[in-house]
């Protein structure tokens, strides 16, 4: 029969148990926090797809703005425009 | 193109989460002060005084960031040309870009003309950014 790590190892399963009862209150304490900070998280992800939403309207005629835009580029540098 | 210098802080705000390159607005100033790596935020350095046709806190670059090629990022942005309309657009040497959507208007890079530019009433200076702008790999 294999031996407990509690009865192989007395004094590292003592300091090993006093760790893992310091550290529980701690981990419960932020867990509280975390799970109010996801809440929050959660509410930013509506408005995140809204921004994301509205971002898709303001792009429907980005093709055409990029080209106008190359246009006008272009022809300010045919007129000696200087250029970043 | 001028040579894209990087913001140091533009990294490290990326990986918090400041920077949504696909939905944030990237706006490009104008600017007669030399920025460093170091600088942040906008206004620092300070942009060149608004009127005959630069509007402050400059042009939106149309950004839209998509997957390409697989397992990269690029940024798309559309060109800028800004013309001295009704007298001179203030002197300048650097264009800055800067997020324009998230709070603190945090900086992302620039550009170096290399001499200051004046545009008198009519001339125009442009911005071509070609097939794409940035892309992250």
């Amino acid at each position: 029969m294999t031996m407990h790590n509690r009865d192989k190892y007395p004094e590292i399963w003592a300091s090993f148990e006093r760790a893992k009862e310091e550290l529980a209150p701690l981990k419960a304490a932020r867990k509280i926090k975390m799970t109010e900070m996801n809440d929050i998280a959660r509410e930013m992800d509506v408005l995140r797809t809204a921004k994301g939403k509205k971002h898709d309207e303001a792009c429907v005629d980005i093709e055409k703005i990029r080209e106008l835009s190359k246009v006008v580029s272009r022809l300010a540098k045919a007129m000696g425009a200087k250029s970043a | 193109m001028a040579t894209y210098n990087k913001i140091n802080d533009f990294v490290e705000q990326s990986w918090l989460g400041l920077h949504d390159m696909n939905t944030d607005q990237v706006n490009l100033y104008l600017t007669n002060v030399a920025p460093v790596a170091t600088n942040t935020v906008f206004g620092t350095p300070a942009e060149i005084a608004a009127g005959n046709d630069y509007v402050a806190k400059g042009e939106d670059t149309g950004n839209v960031m998509s997957e390409n090629p697989a397992g990269t990022a690029e940024v798309v942005a559309t060109d800028i040309t800004w013309t001295a309309s009704g007298g001179a657009i203030a002197q300048f040497r650097y264009v800055v870009a800067f997020n324009e959507t998230n709070g603190s208007d945090a900086l992302i890079g620039w550009y170096d003309h290399g001499s200051a530019v004046d545009l008198a009433d009519g001339e125009s200076f442009t911005v071509d950014f070609g097939a794409n702008w940035l892309t992250f790999v």
